[in-house]
């Protein structure tokens, strides 16, 4: 009989083979396909991950960064074929799984989280 | 004069279609149906098929003779107008590979049940102020005039029963179909429940700037088009040798 095996299914065909590693605190520098016109292009865009959340083909993690005193935040679908590689720059070393509290944080403490 | 089949919502979840935008889509479990009876103009004073859909564990013996000759015997039964029911025959079954991604089609089926429901919930009234002195919170307010009319119009909108009847959704996009299983991806809602039995009907309209999604068996295809490359290269090696 069909049930939500159909769907798991369907949303295992969604996933990309191979996803790189990097866990929350890491700071990355993303790559995402952009569309200028005809042209296609990988931008970058480099911050700390603060956040990966769902499942399956709906995963998604959040980088943050400090652009001119600014904080910005992406979020990014883990397999979007519009996702490039993933470089991990720096592992870093976090007892939780949000990073919330990075949010309050001002100047140089916004970004201090201590290397594994 | 729709074509159409008979389905089953198995519920829904989100793909990538290849410009990497998120589509939200209903999973539904569509046919194969099998044609349980053809109607004629000349008998019947119009013409349809009636499709039957499911499998069927009891039976009287009024339905015993009306499947005569059909296995396994459906269980959900709908008649389908047609403009002609030439080159249909009785037994004959009908797959989703009807229907093909980029398509738009309609889909009918039965709403949720909601039970009581008042009037904010059913006919989208606003509610009363729910502080400041005010009783009138959730209160549907006047339901008419005075000495005249005298009497409460009909089809004034009250509480009362909601949901749990026939919806009919327009102008819903075809993502994807997959007739190995009988199974077809539908952008956005569908009305009803999962495991709700749904009919959905083509419309003949196609959309011209349609994305196909990412999927696994795009990616074998892809495969195995390499390896024929392969083959073939091994191939001219062999005819040069």
């Amino acid at each position: 009989m069909l049930n939500k095996k159909v769907i798991d299914e369907i949303e295992k065909g969604q996933l990309k083979g191979e996803v790189p590693a990097f866990n929350v605190g890491d700071t990355v520098k993303v790559f995402s396909e952009i569309r200028e016109g005809e042209k296609k292009r990988m931008q970058g865009f480099e911050g700390l991950v603060i956040k990966k959340q769902g499942g399956s083909n709906r995963s998604t993690f959040t980088v943050r960064r400090i652009v001119q005193g600014v904080g910005v935040e992406r979020t990014f679908p883990l397999h979007s074929p519009k996702l490039g590689k993933i470089n991990v720059i720096r592992e870093g070393r976090v007892r939780r799984a949000k990073l919330y509290y990075l949010r309050d944080r001002i100047g140089a403490a916004a970004n201090r989280v201590p290397e594994k | 004069m729709r074509q159409g089949l008979i389905g089953r919502k198995i519920g829904m979840t989100q793909v990538y279609d290849q410009n990497g935008c998120v589509v939200p889509v209903t999973v539904l479990e569509v046919g194969p149906c099998v044609v349980t009876q053809l109607k004629e103009e000349k008998k019947d004073g119009y013409c349809a098929i009636q499709l039957g859909f499911g499998e069927r564990k009891k039976m009287g013996k009024t339905f015993a003779g009306h499947f005569k000759g059909i296995s396994p015997y459906p269980k959900y039964l709908k008649e389908f107008r047609l403009d002609k029911v030439e080159g249909i025959s009785r037994g004959q079954v009908i797959r989703a590979d009807i229907f093909s991604a980029g398509e738009v089609v309609v889909i009918s089926g039965t709403s949720i049940g909601k039970g009581t429901a008042g009037t904010i919930k059913r006919w989208n009234f606003s509610r009363g102020d729910m502080g400041h002195g005010s009783k009138s919170h959730r209160l549907p307010g006047s339901i008419g005039g005075g000495t005249t009319p005298g009497r409460v119009f009909k089809g004034q909108k009250m509480a009362g029963r909601m949901g749990n009847e026939k919806v009919t959704q327009k102008n819903i996009l075809v993502v994807d179909v997959d007739v190995k299983k009988n199974v077809i991806l539908v952008k956005g809602a569908v009305p009803g429940s999962e495991k709700g039995i749904i009919s959905i009907f083509k419309t003949g309209k196609k959309v011209s700037n349609f994305k196909p999604i990412v999927s696994a068996n795009a990616k074998e295809e892809k495969a195995v088009g390499q390896n024929d490359v392969q083959e073939k290269d091994k191939e001219k090696v062999e005819a040069k040798g």
